[in-house]
């Protein structure tokens, strides 16, 4: 059964990474204590409260695991991986400008959670490409399954 | 003046919003090219039309049905084969028909692969 989870989960290995590291946010947004009170948070605080972030993060994080299980089982998973690949990328590049704009003193280099952040977007950005195409292979749209009916009738 | 900060998230989520639209239909556009090219060689023409699921399990069916009748067709004439003088023209149609079961088969086999 291991065996057979693991085969089935490995072409969507790297989306159920991005999905359990933004649980692991949302958790730890939600644990006591005041993360966004340091600088590096400034321009996610604009955008969201520590507790909206954590509770989002966390039920996205979820929600996009669950339609990672049953991709291929229900026609519209992929929207659903989109939905969560946008939200990922969204939250990551939000992330990196605010690491990237915070003042830094006199000759220090920009810190490693830049290229975290920003390596993070460009693999949720990857996998949102990825949905896209899965997206069109289960006609997830339904377009072809509408176009294929329009022809069947006429 | 707008910072790229003011617009993070929207940047955040339209880029990559974008490249899947891109996807999607740069997806669209290679299966509609291989389809034309399969409808060009049968019977990879005819499994490349189907796009329903239910319509290629009814077609594997009755294809199959009509490869069967197409192998009993081929044992009756077998048979008579033995008491025929034109064994020439029998086998040839035996040759043919076998050719015909033999494409019947390999149509089933790819709908049952694509269904």
């Amino acid at each position: 059964m291991i065996i057979s989870s693991t085969a089935y989960m490995q072409t969507r290995m790297l989306e159920m990474g991005l999905a359990a590291l933004m649980v692991a946010c949302g958790v730890t947004l939600l644990w006591p204590g005041d993360t966004f009170a340091s600088p590096i948070y400034a321009s996610l605080v604009r955008w969201l409260t520590e507790d909206q972030g954590g509770w989002f993060l966390s039920s996205v994080g979820i929600l996009r695991s669950t339609a990672l299980v049953i991709n291929g089982r229900w026609r519209s998973s992929p929207i659903a991986r989109i939905a969560g690949c946008l939200t990922g990328s969204g939250f990551w590049f939000t992330f990196a400008v605010s690491v990237a704009s915070v003042d830094r003193g006199e000759g220090l280099g920009p810190p490693i959670l830049l290229a975290m952040s920003g390596t993070l977007f460009v693999l949720e950005f990857f996998s949102a490409l990825r949905c896209g195409t899965d997206a069109e292979a289960l006609d997830s749209l339904r377009l072809r399954q509408a176009r294929s009916k329009v022809s069947k009738s006429a | 003046m707008l910072e790229l900060k003011d617009i993070a998230p929207l940047l955040g989520v339209l880029l990559p919003a974008i490249g899947a639209i891109f996807m999607y239909r740069a997806a669209e556009r290679q299966r509609a090219r291989e389809v034309d090219k399969a409808v060009q060689s049968a019977p990879l023409g005819v499994v490349a039309a189907i796009t329903d699921k239910d319509a290629g399990v009814q077609m594997a069916a009755a294809i199959g049905e009509l490869a069967d009748a197409v192998r009993k067709a081929v044992a009756i004439m077998r048979e008579e084969r033995d008491d025929q003088a034109r064994r020439h023209q029998i086998d040839r149609a035996l040759d043919e028909m076998t050719a015909v079961r033999r494409e019947f088969q390999e149509l089933v086999h790819l709908l049952k692969q694509r269904s």
